[in-house]
């Protein structure tokens, strides 16, 4: 048993931060936030608070890396120290890194690197305040940075993740859930042919389940690619 | 990167501007950018701070943890000031451990924060010899736009001012609830910088001021009026009357500052 | 069609269209592929980005930086992701590679006026100073202004330009990849500093080239 485990996560037909089981948290999203950026995005998604940045197209060091025939495209996901409650201490771990590849993979589809060969497009994921579903919101928020660095995209990619909690599926879990939930699943899409970018999962879900928490990750993802929408369209209203 | 190669007709601007006592931006020779501290936004930190100096970001968290004293100094906390220059802030920023400039950053806020004494240390002891508390003040550079020093160093104070202890319950910490009381804070401790370009000095330097500046001199003031730390950096040098000015210069400019702070 | 803001994966057509910058063609349908300004003229249809990076063209004029020395060239910044290269016979003719030292002509840090020559299928681009405008700029300021808004600042025919020109009484030279050198008194650079900023500012919108002329000769007379 977990220490600091809450005996029960859903009270009363509520989760214990007071929503539905199908509903999200608040998010905000404001875009070009940055001066040297080339893009730049702030995700306030529930308690999580995150930047992101994109530079690009750039010249690629080190110059090992160049690919003649397409833009590298670069990620990378980094928690500040203050982030969490815990301090995190400065610097990658195997966590971070990980999360920096699934990211790039779940963005990589809509790029169109190939109109720059030769050249890179680094994305910068900094986590100022965690709230459970980081990786989800740092997508979000890279996404929207693209956009704004004027990246030519197929398409933004919003993510939001389901989970499961006391036996039930629910959508977009906070950090207490992630925590001490029994599954939790991150999802990407391309929001106009409902296309995967990013699937994860950890837990035990059925069939049954599995397919109700994916299904309710993706109702999320449309939300969240609402929310991306308008913050690019107030940035030049 | 082609922000590193200075233009030669930007750098001849810049100086031929100062030599008509004029500032790329504007400014007066001894003029701060617009400034603005904002604390207690980040809740997962003890205490927290954006500063913001023109268009440079600062985000400086505190946080708290316990830990064993320095065995030459028993009853005494500790303070551990760390930099991390993020790759968002600029193009010239790559990955990676902390570089030199993240490394003096640190070390540049961390000396006026301690030679000040700013920190009660003595109140921050649990247990003698065992026990005591750690305070970790992490900067994270978020928008690079010249001087980082006074805007992590403000940020640094705002947020040990803004910091409140979480709940202490036997051994334990819980950090999710913090209690009402705040770090032991005796001394307000403010740096202010300077640039030498071409033989004119200007306080707060902007990147372009930065990227073409022969020396520059930090200077970190007391609420008394003392100096308890400087650092010069840049390859250039400063002459003794230059240093004279600047420190008196300083004093008056922290004022400004500290104002900044509740 | 209308001229609105639109972002990425945004259908802006379907059918039959000449597709510029910005989209892209799934079957009948065109979408955007960037965030920006949808123009649509006699059948030609792109989106006009709101972003900062120059892709050079032939043709173009730059304001470049030089950064690098080589054997028989000099590697020049043109705020793009792509370095250009001009090579020494670009630069004048009478100059062989290996007799001098190209430093003595242009040094790392000097900033030039020069043209756009080829760009090769691998992005490989090359700049000529041979033309008539080329120059090597040694004083005067130096501002750098968003690349898609340059067209703005240039106007319809060089109207917006030459209005600039005779009003403020200035010597501008503007490179497509959104640098522009100034050069003439300091009251009139910065006055002209403060014009540039207002085009970028509201370069989307119409009546343009008369409210900066209206900004110019209201400034000029407070003096």
């Amino acid at each position: 048993m977990k220490v600091g485990k809450p005996e029960r996560l859903i009270v009363n037909g509520k989760r214990l931060d007071g929503r539905d089981f199908d509903e999200m948290r608040e998010i905000k999203i404001k875009a070009g936030v940055l001066e040297r950026a080339d893009g730049s995005a702030y995700v306030e998604w529930g308690g999580n608070k995150i930047l992101a940045a994109c530079y690009g197209p750039r010249e690629v060091h080190p110059k090992h890396l160049v690919k003649p025939d397409k833009a590298l495209l670069r990620c990378i996901y980094s928690m500040a120290p203050f982030s969490v409650s815990d301090r995190k201490k400065p610097g990658p771990d195997r966590r971070s890194i990980e999360i920096s590849k699934v990211t790039r993979q779940a963005l990589e589809p809509v790029v169109f690197t190939r109109l720059f060969p030769r050249t890179a497009i680094d994305i910068f994921i900094e986590v100022l305040q965690a709230s459970g579903g980081t990786r989800c919101a740092g997508i979000t928020a890279a996404s929207v940075a693209l956009a704004d660095a004027g990246i030519p995209m197929q398409d933004l990619v919003p993510a939001c993740a389901a989970g499961k909690v006391d036996g039930e599926i629910v959508l977009d879990l906070f950090d207490l859930e992630d925590n001490y939930g029994e599954g939790d699943m991150p999802v990407a899409i391309i929001p106009r042919k409902k296309e995967v970018t990013l699937l994860q999962m950890d837990g035990k879900f059925t069939r049954e389940e599995f397919e109700k928490a994916f299904k309710l990750a993706i109702k999320g993802c449309m939300h969240v690619y609402e929310k991306q929408k308008q913050a690019l369209k107030e940035r030049y209203e | 990167m082609s922000t590193d190669v200075i233009a030669e007709v930007k750098r001849d601007y810049i100086i031929s501007l100062l030599q008509q006592g004029e500032r790329i931006d504007g400014r007066k020779f001894y003029e701060y950018r617009n400034i603005s501290v904002e604390t207690g936004k980040f809740e997962k930190a003890e205490g927290s701070a954006l500063v913001k100096i023109g268009n440079t970001q600062v985000l400086v968290g505190v946080k708290l943890g316990i830990g064993e004293p320095y065995p030459d100094s028993p009853d005494m906390g500790v303070l551990t000031t760390s930099a991390e220059l993020v790759p968002l802030a600029s193009p010239t920023f790559e990955p990676g451990p902390p570089d030199e400039n993240a490394i003096e950053l640190a070390r540049v806020v961390d000396r006026g924060i301690r030679e000040s004494e700013c920190i009660d240390f003595e109140k921050l002891c649990i247990v003698e010899g065992e026990k005591v508390w750690i305070v970790f003040v992490d900067i994270h550079v978020l928008d690079y736009d010249g001087n980082l020093f006074d805007a992590s160093s403000l940020g640094a104070i705002a947020a040990l001012l803004n910091a409140k202890f979480p709940k202490l319950e036997d051994d334990r910490i819980i950090y999710s609830e913090k209690t009402n009381q705040g770090l032991p804070i005796i001394e307000k401790p403010i740096e202010t910088t300077f640039a030498k370009i071409n033989n004119k000095i200007v306080l707060d330097p902007n990147l372009d001021e930065e990227l073409v500046m022969d020396a520059r001199l930090t200077i970190a003031t007391t609420e008394k009026g003392e100096y308890c730390a400087l650092q010069k950096g840049g390859s250039g040098t400063f002459s003794q009357e230059e240093i004279l000015e600047i420190i008196d210069v300083s004093i008056e400019k922290s004022k400004e500052l500290r104002k900044f702070l509740r | 069609m209308e001229r609105r803001i639109v972002l990425p994966g945004e259908l802006v057509a379907e059918g039959n269209y000449k597709l510029g910058d910005g989209v892209y063609r799934e079957g009948n349908k065109i979408y955007s592929s960037l965030l920006g300004l949808l123009d649509e003229k006699k059948g030609f249809i792109r989106v006009i980005p709101f972003t900062r990076k120059y892709i050079p063209k032939a043709g173009d004029f730059v304001i470049g930086k030089i950064i690098d020395i080589q054997f028989a060239s000099w590697e020049v910044d043109i705020n793009s992701p792509y370095r250009a290269i001009l090579n020494v016979e670009d630069f004048r003719e009478d100059l062989k590679p290996g007799q001098v030292d190209l430093s003595k002509f242009l040094s790392i840090g000097d900033v030039i006026f020069a043209v756009v020559k080829e760009i090769t299928p691998s992005r490989r681009i090359y700049l000529s100073m041979k033309m008539n405008n080329s120059t090597v700029l040694r004083r005067g300021r130096l501002v750098e202004v968003t690349p898609s808004k340059i067209p703005r600042v240039i106007g319809k025919k060089k109207s917006m330009l030459l209005m600039i020109k005779r009003e403020i009484g200035i010597k501008i030279l503007v490179g497509q990849n959104g640098r522009i050198w100034l050069d003439g008194t300091q009251d009139k650079i910065n006055l002209a500093v403060k014009v540039l900023r207002k085009i970028e500012k509201e370069a989307h919108t119409s009546g343009l080239t008369d409210r900066v002329k209206e900004m110019i000769r209201r400034e000029r007379d407070r003096k």
